[in-house]
């Protein structure tokens, strides 16, 4: 009678309707206790049958021993239990549903939860209620790596130590569903399976330390791509409704996705196995908000240059790139006919300031049928543009550090001419200029300190191969992946060196590590 | 592992304790007597199989009890659906009512709700028996709050 009643000496979040609800919740202190529980318990003690559950969220069947727990004050007791039952349900995901005939490298189980900070918006987005939590037979079907094998789609890393990856089911299986996910940490304590669904060589963005993105090439073959929110810490997902009105973003509960630039892993990944063509990039910013699980433009100028990226973290200001018109460098008769600027925000999109870039960059730049222009990297007030493509015998790489107010040049021996650059910002917001002669890295240069005026060349353990594809994401994370059809001296063919597991990661290049439970 | 004789008296202090709490905390969150008589008697035999493993009872029958709910419910009728609240169980008709009532909120905010009001734990407590954060405990409650304020408003003026 008196149960809820006596629980109004904990102070917890009070307002007005907090004793309504108290004053009702206390009928259910007049329903009378069936008097059998302890024997139904220990009833299902001698039966030794658990109770089985179609849903791994629910499943609690084999906690490992938590032996040292006895050291442990109650709230810790309370959080490691919690982690040694979510290490539990992904194992029994893992070990149950795996189809028998993989002796997949996959097969590893998990023994702790991962930590990741919470965030409003991961919090928006467990109140919303639509994350879905995988079927079994779904986690079936997407842990069998014959139906949907490692390396068939894109891999992103984020700063927290979790991915997310995607696998397409393969010809000759009956799917209902073309694409796959695994997600979980990079250490392999955690680790995931879901089903998504088909789409046009969906690629795969890091939203924040928790969510991912799977979304298709847009705007060219899908006005309204499919996307997909990927969580991480449950292994959960949802679709995101695409909505074309752009929007700001005003809320915690919002989050803006920002795209790697056009040559990113994750891209040319997927470019390397399409059979229909480069995709679209996502270069202008989208937005995800976890109040009605939409994604949809962020409102940007009318000169916005979706040709244009530029690669940033996404985190306060952001930034665009524009030109008349919003056709940035088009070429017409090998001429360079629109000047390109950029624009920054500070409000999330709803006011923009513009910024002219140095006239000499387009001097340098070749025209090229393909070309997008320029490479720009940018860090709050910290700019870095250089022409994608130069045939000049030096490269010129305008940096400014207030904002595009002043600029200054740094001058890079380009001595095999017609040679691309792709400029990213790392985790430590220092400049990397990655230069090549075709389309694969070669060469990296790296700004020391903070310092983006000194790039270093040939650093220990920078230079890249040609037989790597090698970029940087929005939250610095440097993302290398081994070719298996390409070649050091870039002739074609299987390339028996390409490890199993050819996605390495790092923050600093010099320590590259992998995601645990994919290796071998 | 089964536990021996004196880990079951272990188990059983406990079990004394905490039983008629956890028992109307998962009625409010199943809307079915029988239902929350599964999972509280499974989730205690859970804890009777591993014996020593279980360091702290209580808090992992809280934990298991709710996942066990929650399983059976999705194993019944779907993760967001109660299903029909069995009113001959429960005789109360003020309860049956708040149950259809709780019925229409997702399954977090009515664990959250059940854990707070009848469980009596705190925000922090109720994260890490949900395994969530305190900040997103509070944001469950507070739409809890939300959406039973309009249907009872509803149900006032009507």
């Amino acid at each position: 009678m008196l149960l809820c009643a006596r629980r109004s000496w904990r102070p917890i979040v009070p307002d007005d309707f907090d004793s309504v609800v108290a004053d009702r919740c206390r009928a259910v202190d007049d329903v009378s206790v069936p008097a059998d529980l302890w024997s139904r318990a220990q009833v299902k003690v001698l039966d030794r049958m658990p109770v089985q559950f179609t849903d791994g969220e629910a499943t609690l069947i084999g906690l490992e021993t938590p032996s040292q727990t006895d050291e442990l004050t109650t709230p810790q007791r309370v959080v490691l239990a919690g982690l040694l039952v979510a290490a539990a349900v992904v194992a029994i995901a893992v070990v149950a549903f795996r189809d028998v005939d993989d002796a997949s490298p996959d097969a590893q189980t998990a023994t702790v939860g991962s930590s990741i900070v919470e965030s409003q918006f991961g919090e928006a987005m467990e109140s919303a209620g639509v994350l879905v939590q995988p079927s079994a037979e779904d986690i079936t079907l997407a842990s069998g790596t014959s139906r949907y094998p490692p390396d068939s789609g894109s891999t992103q890393v984020s700063a927290a130590d979790t991915f997310a990856l995607l696998r397409q089911c393969q010809p000759g299986y009956v799917c209902d569903a073309g694409w796959a996910y695994v997600t979980g940490t990079v250490d392999g304590n955690t680790l995931h399976y879901g089903v998504l669904g088909q789409a046009h060589d969906p690629e795969v963005f890091v939203l924040d330390d928790r969510f991912f993105v799977a979304m298709e090439s847009e705007p060219t073959l899908h006005p309204a791509p499919t996307a997909w929110l990927i969580d991480s810490s449950s292994g959960g997902y949802t679709e995101l409704t695409w909505r074309d009105e752009p929007t700001t973003v005003s809320s915690p509960e919002q989050a803006v996705l920002i795209g790697d630039g056009n040559y990113s892993v994750s891209r040319w990944v997927n470019l390397s196995r399409s059979s229909t063509g480069p995709m679209e990039p996502v270069s202008l910013p989208r937005v995800v908000d976890a109040r009605d699980g939409t994604i949809r433009p962020l409102a940007v100028p009318d000169n916005a240059a979706a040709s244009l990226p530029v690669i940033q973290h996404g985190q306060g200001r952001i930034w665009i790139g524009t030109a008349p018109g919003g056709r940035a460098l088009e070429v017409e008769e090998l001429e360079v006919v629109q000047v390109a600027g950029l624009a920054y925000s500070d409000d999330g999109g709803a006011t923009w300031a513009e910024v002219t870039l140095p006239a000499q960059l387009f001097e340098s730049a070749e025209p090229r049928s393909d070309s997008r222009g320029a490479s720009i990297a940018a860090e709050g007030d910290r700019i870095a543009v250089t022409a994608a493509w130069s045939y000049n015998l030096e490269r010129y790489v305008y940096i400014s550090h207030d904002a595009g107010l002043t600029w200054s040049t740094v001058t890079i021996a380009n001595p095999s001419k017609h040679n691309g650059a792709f400029l990213y910002v790392l985790a430590d917001k220092r400049l990397l200029l990655m230069r090549s002669d075709d389309v694969y890295p070669a060469e990296l240069l790296v700004s020391t300190d903070s310092d983006w005026t000194k790039l270093e060349q040939d650093l220990p353990a920078t230079r890249a191969i040609k037989n790597k594809y090698v970029s940087v994401n929005r939250d610095g994370i440097v993302v290398m992946h081994f070719s298996e059809s390409t070649f050091d001296d870039g002739t074609i063919g299987n390339n028996p060196d390409a490890p199993p597991n050819r996605y390495r990661f790092s923050t600093d290049m010099t320590n590259w590590r992998t995601i645990a439970t994919l290796d071998p | 592992m089964m536990g021996t004789v004196g880990d079951q008296d272990r188990v059983e202090v406990v079990f004394r304790s905490v039983h008629p709490r956890l028992w109307r905390s998962l009625l409010l969150f199943t809307g079915d007597a029988e239902l929350a008589s599964d999972a509280v008697a499974e989730a205690f035999a859970q804890v009777l199989r591993r014996g020593t493993e279980v360091a702290d009872v209580e808090a992992w029958v809280w934990r298991s009890g709710f996942r066990i709910a929650a399983g059976l419910l999705a194993a019944r009728s779907g993760p967001t659906d109660l299903g029909p609240v069995d009113r001959s169980t429960l005789q109360v008709g003020s309860l049956a009512e708040f149950l259809d009532l709780l019925g229409d909120l997702p399954s977090q905010q009515r664990a959250c709700v059940a854990l707070r009001y009848v469980g009596g734990y705190t925000s922090p407590e109720i994260g890490e028996l949900l395994g969530i954060s305190g900040g997103t405990v509070r944001v469950h409650l507070n739409r809890a709050h939300a959406a039973l304020r309009q249907t009872i408003m509803e149900a006032d003026r009507a």
